[in-house]
């Protein structure tokens, strides 16, 4: 996956202003920086959420925006296309955003059952598996409205990894959780880091969590990179002022 | 001047003409239920021409009377395209297209409830557009608005004497008609309005109740 020249305005107020970057398969990356610095705008643009003012951001070499016509030339993705670079990403959010009329069981076979295509059987084993992995096997047949937050936060870490995506984008999934509630969204994620395939875009304010399980870790301010280096550059040795200033203020 | 004998005869002849009007009513809603949820969903599309279309023609219905979109159906349509309905089938259409509008705006109310965080799982999952609506967004955005949509039944019932404009013999043209013939022009038209408050007030405790069931439902 990799962000070439990507920049991003909303109206007159340029969000991104010049990413290049490069996740590589199974890499588990941090992202870290100030309130309001674009990391959520990062994050969406892969989850085709939002889409690049300018540059391309491609996964797998495919550009997401552009496919190619039948005559070779490049043209704007078409919902088809938006859909195949879909089945390669997927996302858990700040709010969890798990559907509230439907079961845990269901939030989490919908997608495999009317997406991939699987049997009514093969999903809800797949779903099992998922949701003993988040320790919420018990909560089957729950509706959101009777799990705590961190509960939540884990049935939708489940929701987006039972479809085996190439790459999640994690955005602050635990800064709408209170904080004795934090701890357990970070052990899944970390368990679930540790097995590989999957690689992370951890958008993060926790640092410890961001040392402990990333392989690079990134600080971006005002819609650029500043710093990127391993978990030992960034927190031992910070070069710019600006992440010094960052981390200090922590 | 008020027969109570008359009254009585007049009122089982009345009685006789309210499945006509009550089906009517039904159907119009019916239609005026799909047209309208299609308008709110062409309203939603992603192409801008569509949205325009769409949300163009909504507007033309519902600053045009009803009565002037029925005598169209009825009288002026069949002129152009080799069609001709019943007075029923045009009066359930009239109806059900001129509602249709007001309806589709009480589907856009529910629709526009939703969090945009149900969208944006929809498509991080990799939903369908199609599977979007019918299982995450209809499902959450329907059921707070059945009590509106129940209300516009009532108005649609309360609309069928226009459709006496076009020959479908309801309650009020059933009244007129025995007027006409009995010269007592007192208790027909009487009953009809008594028949409609009572019919208007058991639909309301329905509404009532259907609101009690399915107004407020657990969030996320
Ligand atoms: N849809 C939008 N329309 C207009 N402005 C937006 C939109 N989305 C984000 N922004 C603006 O873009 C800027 C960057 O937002 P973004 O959410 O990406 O930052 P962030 O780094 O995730 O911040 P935080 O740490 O607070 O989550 C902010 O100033 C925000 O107000
Ligand atoms: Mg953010």
């Amino acid at each position: 996956m990799e962000y070439r020249g990507v920049t991003k305005s909303f109206g007159d107020l340029e969000v991104i202003k010049g990413i290049d970057l490069r996740l590589h398969a199974g890499e588990k990356l941090a992202f870290i920086g100030p309130s309001g610095s674009g990391k959520t705008t990062l994050g969406r643009m892969l989850m085709t959420l939002e889409q690049p003012t300018t540059g391309t951001l491609t996964i797998d070499n495919e550009p997401i925006w552009q496919m190619k016509d039948k005559r070779g030339n490049w043209k704007a993705a078409n919902e088809a296309h938006l859909r195949s670079i879909r089945e390669k990403v997927g996302m858990v959010f700040q709010h969890f955003n798990l559907f509230p009329h439907l079961t845990v069981e269901r939030n989490v076979t919908l997608a495999l059952t009317s997406v991939l295509n699987l049997s009514k059987e093969e999903a809800i084993g797949r779903a099992e598996s998922m949701l003993e992995k988040v320790g919420l096997l018990d909560k089957l047949r729950n509706y959101p409205s009777q799990l705590s937050g961190g509960q939540k936060q884990r049935v939708a870490i489940a929701r987006a990894l039972v479809m085996r995506p190439k790459v999640v984008v994690f955005d602050e999934v635990t800064s709408a959780l209170d904080p004795e509630l934090v701890g357990e969204v970070l052990a899944v994620i970390k368990e679930i880091a540790k097995e590989g395939e999957t690689a992370m875009m951890l958008i993060t304010h926790e640092m410890d969590f961001a040392r402990e399980v990333a392989d690079r870790v990134i600080f971006g301010a005002e819609g650029l990179i500043v710093e990127e280096g391993t978990p030992e550059d960034i927190f031992e040795r910070p070069q710019s002022e600006r992440l010094r200033t960052f981390l200090s203020r922590l | 001047m008020w027969s109570w004998d008359y009254a009585m005869d007049v009122s089982v002849i009345l009685l006789r003409a309210l499945p006509a009007a009550l089906l009517a009513a039904a159907c119009g809603f019916v239609i005026a239920s799909t047209v309208g949820l299609l308008i709110a969903a062409l309203i939603r599309s992603r192409f801008a021409s569509v949205r325009r279309v769409a949300s163009s023609v909504a507007h033309f219905i519902r600053s045009t009377p009803l009565l002037v979109q029925l005598f169209f159906l009825y009288y002026s349509l069949p002129m152009l395209v080799p069609v001709s309905m019943t007075a029923f089938w045009t009066g359930a259409i009239g109806l059900g297209l001129h509602y249709s509008t007001y309806m589709s705006e009480v589907y856009r109310s529910g629709i526009d409830a939703l969090p945009k965080g149900q969208w944006e799982a929809a498509t991080a999952l990799n939903l369908s557009k199609r599977r979007t609506w019918f299982s995450i967004v209809l499902p959450q955005a329907i059921p707070p608005v059945l009590p509106i949509m129940g209300n516009y039944l009532i108005v649609i019932f309360k609309e069928t004497p226009t459709l006496s404009a076009i020959t479908y013999v309801e309650l009020l043209l059933r009244a007129k008609n025995e007027a006409s013939v009995t010269y007592r022009v007192f208790e027909p038209f009487t009953i009809v309005g008594i028949i409609f408050i009572v019919c208007s007030l058991m639909m309301s405790l329905l509404v009532a109740r259907l609101e009690k069931r399915w107004g407020r439902r657990p969030s996320a």
